[in-house]
């Protein structure tokens, strides 16, 4: 006895689909590899290829000069930097305290809304800030 | 909750496209795709 889904051909923008996120796998780790194996600290691939920051790019000197009581220049290298860090340990420790109870980890679906509000407004305040702090 | 088809390593349309977004501009949180539940796939890939 055949199934409905037997036989019924794969739609191409999912396999299409399926083989950028393979090519997106591979080339990310393509990249590192070829940069580590010149023995350079390999540049985020996005500002490599293009030339442009990252919504993120600067984050860890904004978090960096904040700890150091430099606020002005942390909102220089990065505005979004502090929002973003309290989402990323939220992103981390709240699937961790799940895991501590025994349960499956998991995140709301918020989160991910969340996160691309903050990409979002983080993106063009880092294109069109100073790009002495980029 | 787990929904739609399976497009890659557990993930449904939705979280694929998230996951290359992040790969490309954002990579450190290129996991979360797999811990949002509307992002993974409940059918398996046929």
């Amino acid at each position: 006895m055949i199934s409905p889904s037997e036989g019924r051909a794969r739609p191409l923008h999912l396999v299409l689909l399926r083989w950028v996120a393979v090519a997106a796998a591979i080339g990310y780790v393509a990249w590192n590899a070829w940069w580590l194996a010149q023995r350079q600290i390999p540049p985020a691939m996005f500002y490599g290829l293009t030339g442009l920051p990252a919504p993120t790019t600067g984050g860890m000197r904004a978090m960096w000069a904040l700890a150091n009581g430099q606020w002005m220049l942390s909102l220089r290298y990065n505005a979004i930097a502090v929002p973003m860090a309290v989402l990323l340990g939220y992103c981390i420790l709240y699937p961790g305290v799940l895991m501590a109870r025994r349960q499956r980890p998991s995140l709301p679906r918020w989160v991910v809304w969340a996160w691309i509000v903050l990409l979002a407004a983080a993106w063009p305040l880092k294109l069109f800030g100073d790009r002495a702090y980029w | 909750m787990p929904q739609g088809e399976e497009v890659f390593l557990g993930l449904n349309k939705q979280g694929v496209i998230l996951f290359i977004v992040l790969v490309l501009v954002c990579l450190p949180l290129c996991w979360i795709p797999w811990l949002v539940d509307g992002m993974k796939a409940s059918k398996p890939m046929q």
